[in-house]
């Protein structure tokens, strides 16, 4: 439930309010742009409610994958195929760890030398084997799987370790003791190197925010309430026939003006911690 | 406001012996004008709200556009649905309960507006996922007078239609007296003007212009023309 007005009882005893004050939803979201924006007198009118509804949802999505900063974040055990399935609401990662003995998080890196992809089938002549519809046939694992799977990180010559101690330390920045990952987008996996195996991988990502798709279930924070309305008006403007060009552009101007704003206020700066992170710069590195 | 309006008419139309209406055809032309300025009304609304943007009416005793949404409250009602034809429940059409209907205003569902979508649209609405219709943004198309109402699994004696009635028909009622009709309100089946006390004019020249074209008295006929296009073109100002 969130952005209701309780009395502060039921808020503090039923656990699924906690927090939802900080909250609109998009219900509330769309009643408003109707009531507010909507109207005889007003800039829009004989506008359809799936038309809002839409923009609405277009725009939770799009201020999810950056304004909103709305980080999932989910634990998964590794399987013996050192793979994942990416969550179902999965659209973009922040960050693949693995959970140290501390309870910490150790930073995975995307392997960029290797890469998941299909394997063709071939006859002994190399010739590619198609199926009765002509679509060429595909084995089970590419052969870099497997041996990206079987190989030893630690054992390559381009591990972490052997670059520590040598005069090349440094040389290729994106060495990672930690383990590599790599995710087959249209698949729905992600493969890890063997080091990685027996782990339990915490995956922080980005969803669209409409992973509850209707009602109340589908939330946006209320600093980034007054961005939206602005991205909804702007977009029902701009694809509305007659509108005055100066109308659309200051729609325009209004939205950029808004989405500016959240983006600062969701940056969640503080005077404090800047001005201890700007003491920070007067040590000497020795 | 029946007997006012009868009488007034009469009293024109008599005058130097141009002629004379029998209660029964006042009747009659009593609900066509009812009925043509009840029309009217919305056309008038309509013009009103461009005049009130354009800042041509204002708020108070200017407030037109509230004037006339007056008088058309008189004829709103609200009503449920009944199934008109089950091909299947998840087809059923539905049609409102109220014998009077005569314009749908808006369907409600628990506080939820059902949106009217059209039939071009249906399909791309049903099968977008964005916009698919849901209890919280249930849609509705109109087929055969009836209404198809999505998602089909909402509870019909929850949805709330909100329509404008048909004007119940006038009657001037009357008791013979010495071969004169006399007026008797006390009738079973004498029914009033269902418009305003502000529509009197209205409904008089309207009757009149009916009036003068069964009397074949031109000067009826262009004293009501020429009163009403007056009208209009005071409010058109």
């Amino acid at each position: 439930m969130a952005h209701q007005i309780l009395p502060p009882i039921n808020y503090y005893q039923t656990e699924s309010n906690w927090g939802s004050y900080q909250y609109i939803t998009l219900s509330q979201l769309v009643d408003n742009f109707m009531l507010n924006y909507i109207g005889d007198d007003k800039l829009l009118s004989n506008v359809k409610r799936y038309n809002v509804l839409s923009h609405f949802k277009r725009g939770i999505q799009e201020f999810n994958y950056d304004t909103l900063k709305e980080i999932k974040v989910v634990e998964l055990e590794i399987n013996t195929n050192l793979s994942i399935i990416l969550p179902h609401d999965y659209v973009s990662y922040v960050r693949i760890s693995t959970v140290g003995q501390d309870g910490l998080l150790r930073t995975l890196s995307q392997n960029s030398t290797t890469t998941l992809g299909a394997a063709y089938l071939q006859d002994h002549e190399f010739n590619i084997l198609f199926d009765e519809d002509g679509y060429p046939l595909e084995a089970e694992e590419t052969e870099m799987t497997k041996r990206y799977k079987v190989g030893d990180p630690y054992q390559d010559v381009d591990c972490a370790s052997e670059f520590d101690s040598s005069p090349m330390y440094g040389l290729k920045p994106d060495i990672n003791a930690n383990g590599y990952f790599n995710i087959d987008k249209r698949k729905g996996i992600i493969s890890f190197s063997s080091n990685v195996k027996g782990k339990v991988i915490v995956i922080e990502y980005v969803s669209d925010g409409l992973e509850y798709n209707n009602g109340d279930e589908v939330v946006i924070h209320k600093l980034a309430e007054d961005a939206l309305y602005s991205y909804v008006k702007y977009q029902l403007l701009n694809n509305k026939y007659g509108v005055q060009e100066y109308i659309i552009n200051r729609a325009k101007k209004d939205y950029y003006r808004d989405l500016q704003n959240t983006n600062i206020r969701m940056l969640d700066l503080r005077g404090d911690e800047l001005l201890i992170m700007l003491n920070g710069r007067k040590k000497w590195l020795k | 406001m029946i007997n006012q309006v009868y009488t007034t008419v009469l009293a024109i139309i008599n005058k130097d012996n141009r002629g004379y209406i029998s209660p029964l055809e006042f009747n009659l032309y009593a609900e066509f004008a009812q009925m043509s300025l009840f029309e009217e009304l919305f056309h008038k609304y309509s013009k009103s709200i461009v005049k009130q943007n354009a800042r041509m009416y204002h708020s108070e005793f200017s407030d037109i556009p509230k004037h006339i949404r007056e008088v058309v409250d008189i004829f709103t009602d609200e009503t449920s649905l009944t199934p008109l034809v089950v091909l299947d429940p998840l087809n059923t059409l539905w049609r409102p309960l109220a014998s009077n209907f005569y314009r749908m205003v808006k369907m409600d569902y628990r506080l939820k507006e059902i949106e009217e979508v059209s039939k071009l649209e249906i399909n791309r609405v049903l099968s977008n996922n964005l916009i698919q219709p849901t209890a919280d943004y249930p849609v509705y198309v109109s087929l055969k007078g009836a209404y198809r109402i999505y998602p089909s699994n909402l509870t019909e004696n929850e949805v709330i239609v909100t329509y404008i009635r048909k004007p119940n028909q006038p009657k001037w009622t009357y008791t013979s007296v010495a071969g004169n009709a006399l007026f008797n309100p006390t009738a079973v089946d004498y029914k009033d003007f269902e418009l305003p006390e502000s529509m009197f004019n209205d409904l008089v020249l309207k009757i009149l212009g009916y009036a003068g074209v069964e009397i074949r008295e031109a000067d009826i006929i262009q004293l009501a023309q020429s009163v009403e296009a007056s009208n209009t073109n005071n409010e058109q100002l």
